[in-house]
């Protein structure tokens, strides 16, 4: 089965899809690419979903990497005093 | 009530608790992404095309951070990368047809389940012996126990010298000149057969394209066979069979999931099936776990480390075993043993990394503190 053909699984239209054991763990459905770029081609959608991700890994990546310069120092000294 | 991306605050909370644990294998090991979060994602009722999607977004996500920091380390041969990838999209393109045609067949779920357990339990047995050969080895020669132990310390060892000396390796380099006994013995005996065309590797040696590219289309023959990103047969396979040194294995099989994650993650985006909620909640807890995880191998001496991983791949072998039974049987009870199973020991995995990197820090008072 191609997996374009499973796209209605997890309509936004459809958010009970998602259960957890009988008892719904959201309420407004997913977030994916249609809601990303509402319209787009899925080719172009999917390429967001792609593109976000690669942004969110960059951004996270920056953000800690100042974080541990940061705090590293104060937390390996911590841990040699425990 | 109040939602983080379609998802309760709650599940949020869960997902970036467990991207954290799962950050801090694909940092450590440079594997354990998709085997770990599409079963979660299924048992917490998530639809297969889901799970597995977004699963592979996860993975591309984690993958570049993990990537980055290895970069930083000078730990990934990009070369080696970009030619494993023409076989892993060929054998991913080949799996993926092996499966369809098993579908036709009737017998596809039967043939994956049991692959994957085989498979889990094989390279689970692989590690454990190799941790127990290194331990038994390094117990009679503890003082040198860093040259002598194959290849359990290349992850440390190449981590500081790349720390210390990133300029000489240069950004593509993994680690620089490696002596012979860095390599695993069944590696060094498939690279005295140098059938051409020969590659040169970063670490100065060199390898068959042939090699290259068998291990390439028989792991993306694996991915694609069993919808997984592959690491955990990536990094062995580079490690064991082309014959890199351990630190760079765990940064190329890092670039090479980079690489795979995009195209499955292409390929579900395409379908609408990639729940971003969820891979924002994962990736902000992997982002922090695998930079700790990456920073680890500075400091944590693999081979107290690798027997337990081993384990967790057994216990995985066996979770993916119960997962099975509890369909053909229709007892649920048995997949939710199965998830305590797969969650519990992973957590103590990842308990034992974080346990023995507090106490390589203390240990190591000599070494910087930027891993």
């Amino acid at each position: 089965m191609s997996v374009c053909a499973l796209r209605t699984v997890y309509d936004r239209d459809a958010p009970d899809a998602v259960t957890d054991g009988g008892r719904r763990t959201r309420s407004e459905g997913p977030v994916t690419g249609a809601e990303l770029l509402p319209g787009a081609s899925p080719t172009v959608a999917a390429l967001a979903v792609i593109g976000l991700v690669l942004v969110e890994a960059a951004l996270l990546y920056a953000v800690y990497g100042v974080l541990e310069d940061k705090l590293a120092p104060a937390v390996f000294k911590r841990i040699r005093r425990v | 009530m109040f939602e983080l991306l379609g998802l309760s605050p709650g599940l949020f909370a869960l997902f970036v608790g467990f991207g954290f644990m799962v950050g801090v294998f694909f940092g450590f090991f440079g594997m354990g992404g998709s085997f770990l979060v599409t079963p979660a994602l299924l048992i917490l009722g998530y639809p297969t095309p889901v799970a597995i999607g977004s699963s592979m977004a996860f993975v591309f996500g984690t993958a570049v951070i993990a990537t980055l920091k290895h970069h930083d380390a000078g730990q990934v041969d990009y070369r080696l990368g970009a030619l494993m990838f023409v076989g892993i999209t060929v054998g991913i393109e080949l799996g993926s047809r092996l499966v369809f045609g098993l579908e036709v067949l009737g017998i596809a779920s039967v043939v994956v389940g049991v692959a994957y357990v085989l498979l889990l339990a094989a390279i689970g047995i692989l590690f454990t012996r190799s941790a127990m050969n290194d331990e038994a080895e390094g117990n009679g020669t503890k003082e040198g126990g860093d040259e002598t132990n194959g290849g359990g310390d290349e992850a440390n060892g190449g981590g500081d010298e790349a720390n210390g000396g990133g300029d000489e390796v240069g950004s593509d380099g993994a680690a620089g000149d490696v002596p012979d006994e860095d390599i695993p013995e069944i590696a060094r005996k498939i690279k005295s057969y140098r059938v051409p065309p020969m590659m040169a590797l970063a670490d100065g040696s060199e390898a068959s394209l042939w090699t290259i590219s068998g291990v390439g289309g028989g792991v993306g023959l694996i991915s694609g066979f069993l919808g997984v990103g592959g690491g955990f047969v990536r990094m062995p396979a580079i490690y064991y069979v082309i014959g890199t040194p351990l630190a760079a294995a765990v940064g190329t099989s890092l670039f090479g999931g980079l690489m795979s994650g995009a195209v499955g993650a292409f390929t579900y985006g395409r379908a609408g099936v990639i729940d971003i909620g969820i891979v924002t909640a994962l990736l902000l807890g992997s982002s922090l776990g695998a930079r700790i995880g990456s920073g680890a191998t500075a400091y944590v001496d693999e081979d107290d480390v690798t027997i337990y991983f081993g384990l967790m791949l057994l216990a995985a072998s066996l979770a993916v075993a119960l997962g099975e039974v509890s369909r053909w049987l229709s007892m649920p009870v048995l997949d939710r043993i199965s998830f305590v199973l797969l969650i519990g020991s992973a957590l103590f995995v990842c308990a034992v990394i974080l346990y023995h990197g507090a106490l390589a820090v203390r240990e190591r008072r000599d070494v910087a503190p930027s891993a």
